[in-house]
């Protein structure tokens, strides 16, 4: 089995995200794969290991300095990595899914796992419009997964409780947290990532135009501070501090 | 061009979400900018009371009642809707920024080949640019998302905007839903917290953290919750040791929470925990340790032992009803 694994190279989450003049400046941040896109690598591992065989293909759309995080998931198991450079880091999940779905096209996956949503921007568009352009089904925000007779039967996690939901093969697949434990890469697997096959595409070899429409970022700024607030000391100080919440702050 | 805005409603079993009134009343607001109207549709199987209620908030109601609409799914959803809207013509969609809301909004994206901004927590329109603004990166940078197009899409926070005021002069129309063949399959819906309030829409929410100190001490946060109405949450540190379901999760990896109140029990406050109830209107935080990056944020801060101040807290609290 093939199976494709979208991943997306984020500003860490504890990173400092800076903003000078109106812009966005992430230099100074350290960049991780998505959490959710963890899990998605992860199970594609796991699926493999269960079956005998198979074939992990790791998929990333960004700058050059994004191959870092496709070597990064061949160091935990993935097989090979293809890369859709581009000069800046899109923020447009319109364009990134029209470049993946070009991508995946040329490879035929029996399945594509993606994160349920990356945690930079907090989209969680981008896997469905992959599916949506490749006429295939997709399932997001799944917490276990099962894999049978090219079927595949997620539990999808809602508000509410579970949805366990079946779709046939090939689909798009977004990972959740609690799908599994993602495992380290181990030394070995470190050297072995050095020589795996990774190739690199443009947009231009998957002919792939940038979107026309014009939405976008226009502006970012730091959320207001707050300032400080009022502390107590000890246990019985609840009295008071359900006294103010009811009189001062008035949300009780 | 068109001008009026739908919203697309959200119900489990005929029961109305919050969220689904809140983006009512943004519409309402906004159509005032785009000189439109606000229309509601809603689908799902034995209905009307449904669509009725929502008509009580003054405006159209389109339902679409059908027993293949029962659970959602982005297949039959879609199906329906995508003949209404390109016959109606429709400038924005608002939803409510859940699970369904932001498959549903993805979906519409592709098939309408409209731009979406999801978890929005303002919205306004400017010269018929949809403006949004959105927080991002954790919530550590809010930004401005604006989309200058004939359709877009919007998903909003819930408990970000206002409840709309109920208003006479709503009306209901059924439109027959063509629904075609499936490929995705729900086999079976499992409700977890039937009978709880749901995280995402409650006013108050109650979160415990590592400094409960062990598994058994949950119930306390649940008992204190109880006290209030509110729903109880978790750090992940606390749902990673398996103390709770990961469905109670606050945080960069688990639900975003804007309530009126929210309390932290032995909460440190890392920057994940924030990302999900940093929008909070006000917060209490309890915890043994006065430089716990919580009280940064904190409204109330009470610097003492959760295991001696929750029990005195629900006191407290019981006396209040
Ligand atoms: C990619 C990523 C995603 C993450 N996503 C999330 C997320 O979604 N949500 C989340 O919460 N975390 C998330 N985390 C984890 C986060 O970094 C913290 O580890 C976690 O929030 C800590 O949980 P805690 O505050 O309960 O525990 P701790 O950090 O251990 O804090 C316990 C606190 O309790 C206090 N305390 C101890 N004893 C008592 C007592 N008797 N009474 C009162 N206070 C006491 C201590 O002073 C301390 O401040 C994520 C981390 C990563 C790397
Ligand atoms: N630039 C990208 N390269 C590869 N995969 C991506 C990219 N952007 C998004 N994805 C995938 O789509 C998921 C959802 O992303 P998003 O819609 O940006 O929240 C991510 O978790 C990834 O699996």
């Amino acid at each position: 089995m093939k199976i494709a694994v979208l991943i997306k190279y984020c500003p860490d989450s504890e990173a400092a995200i800076n903003v000078v003049s109106g812009k966005l400046d992430t230099s100074s941040a350290k960049f991780s794969v998505s959490p959710y896109d963890e899990y998605a690598c992860e199970e594609a591992l796991k699926i493999i290991e269960s079956q005998g065989s198979g074939e992990a293909v790791v998929f990333n759309v960004g700058p050059e300095k994004n191959g870092k995080g496709l070597r990064d998931e061949l160091a935990r198991g993935a097989d090979r990595a293809v890369h859709i450079v581009t000069e800046k880091e899109i923020t447009c999940p319109e364009f990134t899914s029209r470049l993946l779905a070009a991508a995946l096209k040329q490879e035929n996956p029996d399945l594509i796992l993606c994160g349920w949503k990356g945690i930079d921007y907090d989209l969680g568009i981008t896997g469905t419009k992959v599916a949506e352009k490749l006429g295939i089904p997709h399932v997001m925000v799944v917490s276990k997964l099962t894999i049978a007779d090219g079927k595949a039967i997620c539990t999808r996690q809602v508000d509410s409780g579970d949805e366990i939901i079946e779709v046939p093969l090939p689909a798009v697949i977004g990972a959740q947290k609690g799908l599994n434990e993602p495992r380290y890469p181990s030394l070995k697997g470190i050297m072995k990532a050095k020589k795996k096959p990774a190739s690199q595409i443009t947009p231009a070899q998957l002919g792939v135009e940038e979107p026309t429409g014009k939405a976008m970022y226009t502006g970012f700024t730091f959320p207001p501070s707050k300032s400080a607030g009022k502390k107590f000391e000890g246990p019985e100080s609840v009295v008071e501090v359900v006294r103010l919440l009811r009189e001062e702050a008035k949300v009780i | 061009m068109a001008k009026d805005i739908l919203v697309i409603a959200e119900h489990r079993g005929g029961n109305l979400k919050k969220v689904t009134i809140e983006a009512i009343g943004a519409a309402k607001k906004l159509a005032v900018d785009l000189g439109g109207e606000v229309h509601v549709a809603v689908l799902g199987s034995g209905i009307q009371p449904t669509a009725k209620e929502i008509s009580s908030y003054g405006v159209p109601v389109f339902v679409f009642d059908d027993s293949k609409l029962e659970n959602y799914s982005y297949e039959t959803y879609s199906q329906a809707l995508v003949p209404f809207i390109e016959n109606r013509g429709y400038k924005l969609f608002i939803m409510g920024a859940t699970p369904t809301g932001r498959d549903l909004s993805a979906t519409l994206s592709s098939r309408l080949k409209a731009p979406v901004a999801t978890e929005v927590t303002g919205l306004k329109s400017e010269n018929g640019t949809i403006v949004t603004t959105r927080p991002i990166f954790a919530g550590k940078v809010i930004s401005t998302f604006a989309m200058d197009s004939d359709r877009a899409i919007v998903t909003i926070r819930p408990n970000t905007f206002e409840l709309s005021e109920k208003a006479d002069g709503g009306s209901v129309e059924t439109v027959p839903a063509t629904i075609g063949d499936l490929k995705a399959i729900v086999k079976e819906v499992v409700q977890k917290s039937a009978g709880r309030i749901e995280l995402t829409e409650a006013d108050i929410v109650v979160s415990g953290g590592r400094g409960i100190r062990e598994q058994g001490n949950y119930k306390m946060i649940e008992d204190l919750a109880e006290a209030i109405g509110a729903a109880a949450g978790a750090s992940r540190a606390i749902v990673d040791a398996g103390w709770v379901d990961h469905s109670n999760q606050v945080g960069q990896t688990g639900k975003t929470v804007s309530p009126k109140l929210y309390i932290a029990v032995g909460i440190s406050g890392a920057i994940q925990h924030l990302a999900g109830m940093s929008t909070s209107k006000v917060i209490v935080a309890i915890n043994t340790n006065p430089d716990a990056p919580i009280f940064k944020i904190a409204d109330y801060g009470i610097v003492a032992d959760a295991l001696q101040t929750v029990p005195l807290m629900i006191e407290e609290f019981k006396k209040l009803s």
